[in-house]
């Protein structure tokens, strides 16, 4: 008999390893099938099922039952875990500032937009923060439209009957050089 | 489903259709399919997402304090499929085990 499992099998015939199994199982059967039930995803209604079918087993039964849910939480649980994917979902879309309510600000105190603002990855999402203000500003400018005044040809041009340029095209323009 | 037509599925078909129009609870199942729940808990979950079963939860009031237990229940559908698959099993030889162990 190699010699690693020789303490593996001394263990399991240690009377402290039954005291344990009987107290994990028998006398706190909801706390051991509550951690394993942790490996469901937590919003999988299996978890509250399994704590309330526990409690319709014989107390007798009840052992074994939380022993067997082992398996199904190491198989079913982790499957479905992996089939949903990570805990935060792509679909899921942080929750941005309603800019244009009255008086809302875009955040002053962010500072100046630096290489050294964003850690690596986020490049993304910068653009698509970007999208969406750009999007905001367009769909303010089409509500606002109805009220500006179209100028005379004897009148300048107001800056407000022009579309504004999106924010990429103003950061392109800014980083272009003066002579373009 | 069609790939899924195993023993296990037929027992808990049979354990389903016992009380067609009833409300089964995943233990019940387990008892009278004789089959471990960590068959019976995945299987559920396929008939759930085919349609063929439709879940609930207990009325919090009526349960005495211990929690809500969650009830399974044939649709239409299910009852169709499910009477299918018993009716093909039948004269299949290969499930025959389960029709002496699991038949109402």
């Amino acid at each position: 008999m190699p010699t690693d499992l020789a303490p593996l099998l001394h263990a399991v015939q240690d009377w402290r390893t039954y005291v344990i199994l009987v107290l994990a199982f028998g006398f706190f059967p909801g706390f051991v099938l509550r951690l394993f039930l942790l490996l469901y995803p937590k919003d999988d209604d299996r978890r509250s099922e399994l704590v309330a079918e526990l409690y319709a087993v014989p107390r007798r039964n009840r052992w074994w039952f939380v022993a067997e849910q082992m398996e199904t939480a190491l198989f079913e649980g982790l499957s479905e875990r992996r089939r949903r994917g990570p805990a935060t979902s792509a679909n899921e879309t942080p929750e941005q500032p309603d800019i244009s309510a009255p008086g809302a600000d875009a955040g002053p105190e962010m500072g100046p937009i630096t290489s050294r603002t964003f850690r690596p990855g986020t490049g993304i999402a910068l653009q698509k923060t970007l999208e969406w203000v750009e999007k905001k500003i367009e769909m303010k400018i089409d509500h606002a439209a109805p009220q500006v005044q179209v100028p005379t040809p004897e009148s300048p041009p107001s800056h407000t009957s022009q579309q504004p340029p999106g924010l990429s095209q103003l950061v392109r323009s800014k980083s272009r050089p003066a002579n373009e | 489903m069609g790939r899924y037509r195993t023993e296990n599925l037929v027992r808990i078909a049979i354990a389903l259709m016992a009380d067609q129009m009833g409300q089964h609870w995943g233990y019940d199942i387990i008892q009278r399919s004789g089959l471990r729940s960590g068959v019976v808990y995945p299987n559920l979950r396929k008939l759930l997402e085919e349609g063929w079963l439709a879940d609930g939860w207990e009325d919090p009031e009526s349960t005495n304090g211990r929690p809500p237990r969650r009830y399974y229940s044939v649709t239409d559908l299910g009852r169709r499929k499910l009477g299918a698959l018993i009716d093909e099993a039948r004269t299949n030889p290969r499930f025959a085990a389960a029709f002496g162990l699991g038949a109402a």
